[in-house]
């Protein structure tokens, strides 16, 4: 009984955590969130191709070890879309499930093919697949937006009673592609969670299908003892559908097993037990009553040579790899990314699509990209000024990222990286078209790169446009009062840094004269 | 026919001249009964903001006379940009925070201080230290962002803009006081009195679109403050609103205080040293009859520290 307790609080403690880092990411929650991030396979996975990180690496050995130990412990205890299931079967009063045999190429099959199509240089598949980025695309767009929805009610009602303590909060952006990917996977993992628990995570799961096979060699697994009475209470509670009692035999498929002790709470007998067998070899079934344990010392070293090795083969021969193998062109290569994520190919290489940034967003103008990464990446982020500008002192989206597609960087950075070039289409502008006095770009201008300059011909003065001191933030496009807009962002593919203006040393005048009239 | 005063008749007489004229300068008669020459302008200068405001306003009568008990007052600082109270960006928080003060020992029973910013509002009202020093002087800084704070109304008087969706408080507050920074302005000239009033309005382009100029000056047709009171401590020169050195600023620690908007705008060009000229809004407002540009036909306080 207490193991399961123990897993249901911590797992319902991870999962609060991850809402809530999606929710509001902002002040603790970027810490928890990048907590609980940092331990996520797929996120982990990915930051290691692009980035040189110890600290990923060890991440990623941990949680090898951990599975090493104990097998898929991940599933049950940090994998939020598991959780999540869990939660979405619990609708359903308790039901019974028997066993169900799975081919396991199934799983391995689409790893392949999702491993495979990151070496062939897309992201479309992995984007799709990863659990973690799914549950972020659920967080933002359900949960976060539901969240939003019952907060502004809550707003309008105080609002009525004269009350404004609390403020509004804007929608995280939906796109029509974005709503469907989101939609029809929350919708598949209701009905495949209500009937049969967890049969995403034993046949769709890339990330279930690799700790599986770490799984084969865990020192822990579920095994039954003599005292076994095959009454098959077990079998009928299994979140996996992998335990099989028959009359005489008990059988558990440790691969699908996800370790979470619903066996072992429901067992009359206590005839189920975590236990310690022989590891890093594939155990055929008839010999696991015989088997052997291997002493710590032998676990230990073979374990740690074996995590790491996996850590270091996962960065080293891919990455030249993927160097080559840019066989997707990107498609549309007018998408503007935040400060920190360098290049678009770098971006869209690394980023896994959770959509953590755009909830992060505080003018919410980082929205999920449609078409503007072709083949290469679906649904990863990209910039819109519809809703707004890059707000000249904010570095949230760089804060938040779990695969460092977007650099964590410093207000002063971001103050330094040119994203992309303001654009002016004279033929819209008010300036030229209407001879209206206007202004508005240049005075939102944070860097000084727009300024209105005297032209001739024109009876009041237009923008004039310095690209070294242009950062691309958009503030100009967003707020020209010309329909169409007369400027446009064009983005830079590769970030560039701008000119700095040689001020340093200057002091504000002081000027304590009389009133001059 | 010699008609003589009694002397009942004389202190009568003295009696009722007295009290017109306190009421006028009270705000209680319509200022044109007495031709322009009613508008009055505080002028200190040589000391800190909430210093400056504390001489200016004792010269105007204290804010009793604006605020009376019950009250509820709007005060329309610029917090237009997220950017720190040195910049000189955005108004002065000890100014605010002293206003604020005032208004609170004068009865106000509710305090407020909005902007309708450009940059987005949390990092301008946290950044500018305004939220804070609001709530510290007793103010409540209302979270009213957004369009649905925005009522549309008419602008009868106004010539280019004739409908304008303005912000709820600025329609419903008793008193309004307007708190600018006078600073240099791409688009505008120079920002200080009638200008910081677009902080008051939701679409901004609106104005741009239509001619900016006549727009500022309409929209004081629709309400006109009932003090204006320019932060000109720190005064943007150059490469205004948002400045980008230290280069574009000079400290005057100057202060002007006016209910008439025209005079207090007048007098601040001739502060950032622009000629009348070029900022085209002053004469519309002018001719418009909402205060007086010409500074010589002004009553002028000039004070010291």
């Amino acid at each position: 009984m207490k193991k399961r307790y123990f897993r249901t609080a911590i797992a319902t403690a991870v999962f609060l955590l991850f809402l809530m880092a999606f929710i509001n990411p902002g002040g603790i929650f970027v810490a928890i969130g990048s907590l609980l991030e940092g331990f996520q396979i797929g996120p982990l996975l990915l930051k290691l191709l692009y980035s040189i990180s110890l600290m990923a690496l060890i991440q990623l050995v941990l949680l090898i070890i951990l599975t090493l130990l104990f097998g898929r412990v991940y599933c049950s205890f940090l994998c939020p879309l598991g959780i999540l299931q869990d939660i979405m079967s619990r609708i359903r009063k308790p039901f019974t499930v028997s066993y169900r045999s799975i081919s396991p190429f199934i799983r391995y099959s689409i790893l392949a093919v999702v491993i495979g199509s990151i070496i062939l240089g897309t992201r479309a598949l992995s984007v799709f697949t990863d659990p973690y980025a799914n549950f972020g695309r659920i967080a933002t767009a359900i949960f976060r937006n539901g969240y939003v929805f019952v907060r502004n009610s809550f707003v309008y009602i105080l609002n009525f009673f004269n009350n404004y303590s609390i403020a509004a909060e804007q929608y995280s952006v939906v796109t029509l592609n974005s709503f469907f990917a989101v939609s029809t996977l929350f919708i598949l993992l209701l009905v495949l969670a209500y009937r049969y628990r967890r049969l995403y995570c034993n046949i769709l799961c890339p990330v279930g299908a690799l700790l599986g096979l770490v799984s084969r060699f865990s020192l822990f697994k579920i095994r039954f003892s003599e005292s076994c009475i095959h009454c098959k209470k077990c079998e009928q509670v299994c979140k996996s559908e992998c335990i099989k009692i028959t009359e005489n035999s008990s059988f558990v498929d440790d691969e699908r097993c996800i370790r979470c002790f619903n066996c072992g709470s429901v067992c009359p007998v206590d005839a189920v037990s975590l236990s310690h067998i022989k590891p890093l070899q594939i155990i055929k079934k008839k010999e696991r009553e015989d088997a052997d344990p291997v002493s710590r010392k032998e676990f230990i070293t073979k374990g740690v040579f074996i995590s790491l090795s996996i850590g270091a083969l996962s960065t080293i021969p891919i990455r030249s790899l993927l160097k080559k193998g840019k066989i997707f062109p990107v498609l549309n290569n007018r998408s503007i990314i935040p400060p920190g994520a360098v290049s678009v190919e770098r971006f869209i290489d690394s980023c896994i699509g959770c959509h953590l940034c755009t909830a992060a967003c505080p003018t919410k103008i980082l929205r999920p990209s449609t078409t503007e990464y072709g083949f290469r990446g679906i649904l990863q982020p990209v910039i819109d000024y519809k809703n707004g500008f890059c707000e000249y002192t904010c570095i949230s989206c760089s804060q938040v990222c779990p695969t460092d597609a977007i650099r964590p960087i410093t207000v002063k950075d971001k103050q330094k990286v040119r994203i992309g070039n303001a654009r002016l289409a004279p033929d819209e502008c008010i300036v030229y078209k209407d001879s209206i006095a206007c202004g508005a770009c240049a005075e939102h201008c944070p860097t000084g790169a727009l300024k209105m300059d005297k032209k001739e011909g024109l009876s009041y003065p237009a923008p004039a446009i310095d690209d070294q001191l242009c950062i691309g933030c958009g503030a100009c496009e967003y707020v020209c009062p010309a329909a169409p807009k007369a400027f446009k962002i064009e983005p830079l593919s590769v970030h560039e840094r701008r000119k700095t203006r040689d001020d340093k040393g200057v002091e504000i005048e002081v000027d304590e004269t009389e009133f001059p009239f | 026919m010699n008609k003589i005063i009694t002397r009942k008749e004389f202190i009568q007489k003295c009696m009722s001249i007295s009290v017109i004229s306190s009421a006028a300068l009270h705000g209680l008669v319509p200022k044109d009964l007495f031709g322009s020459t009613s508008s009055t302008l505080v002028a200190v200068r040589g000391g800190e903001p909430d210093k400056l405001f504390d001489k200016g306003i004792k010269a105007l009568g204290g804010m009793s006379n604006f605020v009376k008990k019950g009250q509820t007052v709007l005060i329309k600082p610029n917090i237009g940009w997220d950017k720190d109270p040195v910049s000189g960006a955005n108004t002065n928080p000890l100014l605010v925070r002293r206003v604020a003060e005032h208004c609170i020992n004068a009865g106000a029973k509710k305090v407020y201080v909005y902007d309708h910013s450009c940059n987005h509002w949390v990092g301008a009202y946290k950044n500018s230290g305004i939220e804070q020093a609001a709530k510290d002087g007793g103010a409540e800084v209302p979270h009213m962002q957004g369009a649905r704070y925005f009522n549309k109304v008419k602008v009868p008087k106004g010539k280019t803009l004739k409908e304008v969706e303005v912000h709820s408080l600025v329609q419903e507050a008793d008193v309004f006081i307007n708190i600018p920074i006078l600073k240099h302005h791409g688009g505008a000239k120079m920002t200080s009195a009638m200008k910081n009033l677009m902080g008051a309005v939701w679409d901004r382009s609106h104005y741009h679109r239509s001619g900016l100029h006549q727009c500022i000056a309409d929209f004081c047709t629709y309400r006109v403050p009932d003090l204006n009171i320019i932060d000109a401590y720190t005064v943007m020169h150059s490469n205004g609103p948002r400045g980008y050195s230290k280069k574009d600023l000079v400290i005057k620690k100057m202060q002007l205080l006016s209910t008439d908007i025209v005079a207090a705008d007048a007098a601040s060009a001739a502060i950032i040293g622009f000629p009348l000229s070029q900022i085209h809004y002053i004469a519309h407002a002018n001719n418009l009859g909402l205060g007086e540009s010409d500074l010589n036909k002004v009553k002028s306080i000039k004070l010291a520290l």
